[in-house]
This record gives structure tokens, sequence and C-alpha cells, in this order.
């Protein structure tokens, strides 16, 4: 568990910041704070991950295309037995799910929605399912990719608020380490072309891969997620010899995380 | 007669006021009315991304807590704040962690107008940020508190 130990004793000078507050009207162009802080504490550091959707979606813009067969096959979902490969492999089929509905293929979104279901029912979160209605919502919009974000942006935060409810947000760092193992999947194989765009967005997930780490080594009280944290420092190496001036991965470097990734993903859909 | 109904109303107030007062911690720590109140902001031009709840007991002395938020270039958040359940509490959006150089301030709400304690955020440049809670410190030792962080994306 990383810890976070400081002292500080601060004087803040912020200038030039334009700062908003939900009334809408509170509004400062210029604001100069002179602030003595004193903070003698050692907290835990905490994780915000974003939504698969997020992250499929910033691939999407960036030029990811439809590949159909790309992802992990519905049938699988009675190959997962063991509750960690539960939790990654729904972490797969969300991701899967994302890719399916940024490309406005309703169909396929609505059979990873039933195979989503069924791992719900693996890992007790069928309430989510049932309390959206997203089966009847995904239905009534076919083709309709703004309604269908919604709808899925909807299942996110009741899945968020099932695990917040039931002391289990740990679980969602779990979910979302497999949802982004998937994304990066589908973009490094459906980037056939190493569009320009897509390798940039592809270089900046490794601002991410240490919060995920960070997030499942909280998650890891068991020791049930060694393998997915090693997995993921395996990917976290491949990144480590990015340019630090360009910030992008060479066309050698995105081969070598992609044999990385694809690797590793292929054994967590084994289960 | 007279002194026992003192007594009674003496004990019946303390025993309302406890109750009240666990009442109080119980309910405010209720995130998911404290994240529906959140929701209404995001609308029209972002939808929901993800969210954060950090619980915490008040000390004798000021506390901090850090949050790691990463956000990708060129993209839009709204970063969404309801603290009506931790009174005192300051909230602090660095674009670097806690002990790190050259940290520098890009939020705080301090000074802000904010109703019903939620605050909100729209950086404008996107690029990972640290959110630091600073809890104030109390004679009412043992007291518990809860901010609801709340993640908009606009897609």
């Amino acid at each position: 568990m990383k810890k976070l130990s400081f002292k500080l004793l601060s004087l803040m000078l912020v200038s030039s910041t334009i700062f908003y507050s939900c009334s809408g009207n509170d509004t400062e162009e210029t604001e100069e704070v002179t602030e003595e802080v004193t903070i003698s504490a050692e907290e835990e550091v905490s994780y915000v991950l974003p939504s698969p959707l997020q992250i499929v979606n910033l691939f999407k813009n960036a030029g990811l295309e439809y590949v159909g067969g790309l992802t992990n096959a519905k049938e699988n979902v009675n190959n997962y037995n063991a509750k960690t490969g539960q939790k990654i492999n729904f972490g797969i089929y969300a991701a899967d799910m994302a890719y399916a509905i940024t490309n406005n293929q309703t169909q396929e979104s609505i059979n990873y929605l039933n195979a989503l279901r069924q791992m719900s029912e693996k890992i007790w979160m069928t309430d989510v399912f049932n309390s959206v209605g997203v089966a009847e919502r995904l239905e009534k919009n076919v083709g309709n990719e703004d309604s269908l974000t919604t709808i899925m942006a909807d299942l996110q935060m009741e899945m968020d608020e099932y695990l917040d409810e039931n002391g289990a947000s740990y679980t969602g760092s779990v979910i979302f380490a497999g949802a982004w193992i998937e994304s990066m999947y589908l973009a490094l194989n459906a980037n056939k072309n190493n569009n320009e765009k897509l390798t940039n967005r592809l270089s900046e997930q490794s601002v991410i891969v240490s919060n995920i780490i960070g997030a499942v080594k909280q998650a890891n009280e068991e020791g049930d997620l060694d393998g997915l944290i090693a997995n993921l420092e395996t990917i976290n190496n491949s990144f480590k010899a990015i340019n630090e001036t360009t910030g992008v991965l060479t066309t050698e470097q995105v081969e070598g995380l992609k044999t990385t990734v694809t690797e590793i993903r292929n054994n967590l859909i084994k289960g | 007669m007279k002194k026992l109904f003192k007594t009674l109303l003496i004990a019946l107030s303390i025993l309302s006021y406890s109750t009240s007062i666990a009442q109080e911690t119980a309910d405010d720590c209720d995130a998911t009315s404290l994240k529906a109140t959140l929701k209404p902001f995001l609308m029209p031009v972002y939808k929901y991304d993800s969210s954060n709840i950090t619980k915490f007991t008040y000390k004798t002395e000021k506390q901090g807590k850090e949050i790691e938020v990463p956000l990708f270039a060129s993209e839009k958040y709204k970063l969404l704040f309801n603290a009506s359940a931790a009174p005192g509490i300051e909230i602090f959006v660095y674009d670097k962690p806690a002990g790190k150089a050259g940290r520098n301030l890009l939020y705080s709400s301090k000074s802000k107008n904010a109703k019903e304690g939620l605050y909100s955020f729209e950086p404008e440049k996107s690029a990972p940020v640290y959110i630091t809670y600073i809890i104030p410190e109390t004679g009412e030792v043992g007291s518990n508190g809860c901010v609801v962080f709340l993640l908009g994306y606009k897609f």
C-alpha cells in the first residue's frame, strides 16, 4: 500500500486562475491567495480510475476502427470460475461492450450486455443491471450512439454505487484493470496503419498504469491479485522506454507493447 | 416529583441529542444521495465517468488526504465535489502530487460561495490532477465525515 508522508508549510500564490462554482456565478478572473497551510500526516493516496468507456472513446476519437472478431467471445463467459478471473473478465467484457457501443454495433452491444449480465451473477452484481433497465433501453435506442453512450455511462454509475454501498469499491479497480488491458489490446491490434493520433493516445496511457497498479495493490489484501499486478508491471516496463522528450512510443516500441499486451490478454481470457 | 420530572427531561434531552448526532453521522455519509445531488451539475455537457468517496474521522489534528485523477490531453472534464457532509473541509486541486517540487495550485474551495458544500471545477488544460482534502482539527473527536468526488467527461 502506497503511503504518502508529507510535512508541508507553504506559501501559495495563485494568480490568473478562473474558478467556477456550482452556482455558476462565482467566477473570478484573477485571484491571489496567500495562505498558510500546515499538514503533518501520513495518509493513504487513493486513485480515481477512468471508465472503460472513456478509454475506448479516446481511442475511437483518435481513429480506432471497429474490427470484428477481436473481442473476447461471449461463449467464454462459462469458463470463468475463479473470483479474480471473473472480475477481470467482467472488465474485459465491459471494454468489449464499450467498443461495440462507440462503433454503433447495437446487436454486439446487446450480446456483450448479456455476457456482462451472466458475469454479474457470478460476482453478485445482478441488481445493477436490473435497476438501470439497460437491455430495454439499448433495444429502444438502436443506432443512436449518443443514447447508447448515455446508457453505458448510467450503467457505470450504478455499478460504482453498488460497489460503494457494498463496501467493495476495491473490486472496481480489478474490473478496470481487465477493461484497460482489453482496451489496449483492441487499440494495438486494430491499429493496422500505425495511425499517429492513435499511437499518441496509446503512449499517453503510460500515465495511468502506475495508478492502476497502485489501486490494484490496495485491493490485494489476500494476495490473490499478485498475478494481475505482475502483468500490469510487465506492461508498465514496456512504457519505460518512451522517449522523454517526445513522450511518444516509436513504431518498434508499439510492436513490443502489442506483443506484451496481447500475450497477457490472451492468458486472462482463458480464465 | 418535580425533581424527578426535571431529571427525566434532562435525560431525554441528552438521549435525543445523542440520537440526532448518531443519525446525522449516518445520514450525512449517505454517499448515494450525496452523489445524486451532484449529477444534475453534469448536464447537459458532461456524462458520468467515475467517482470517489472519501470517508474520515475527525481528529484533534489536521489531516490531509490525496486523490490522483488521470485526465487526458485535449479532453474536457468537470470535477464536482459534495462536501456537505464534511464541515470545515478544504479542497485543493494541484498539478503535481504532494511533496513534489513545483506543485501548483489549480483550484481551491476557499473563498467560494458554494451552495450547500457543492464545488465545481473545469480545468482549462487536461493533465493528471491531484486533489488534496484538508480535514480540520476538532474538539469532537470521533465524529465522521465524507466527501464525494464525481468526474464528468465530455464525450
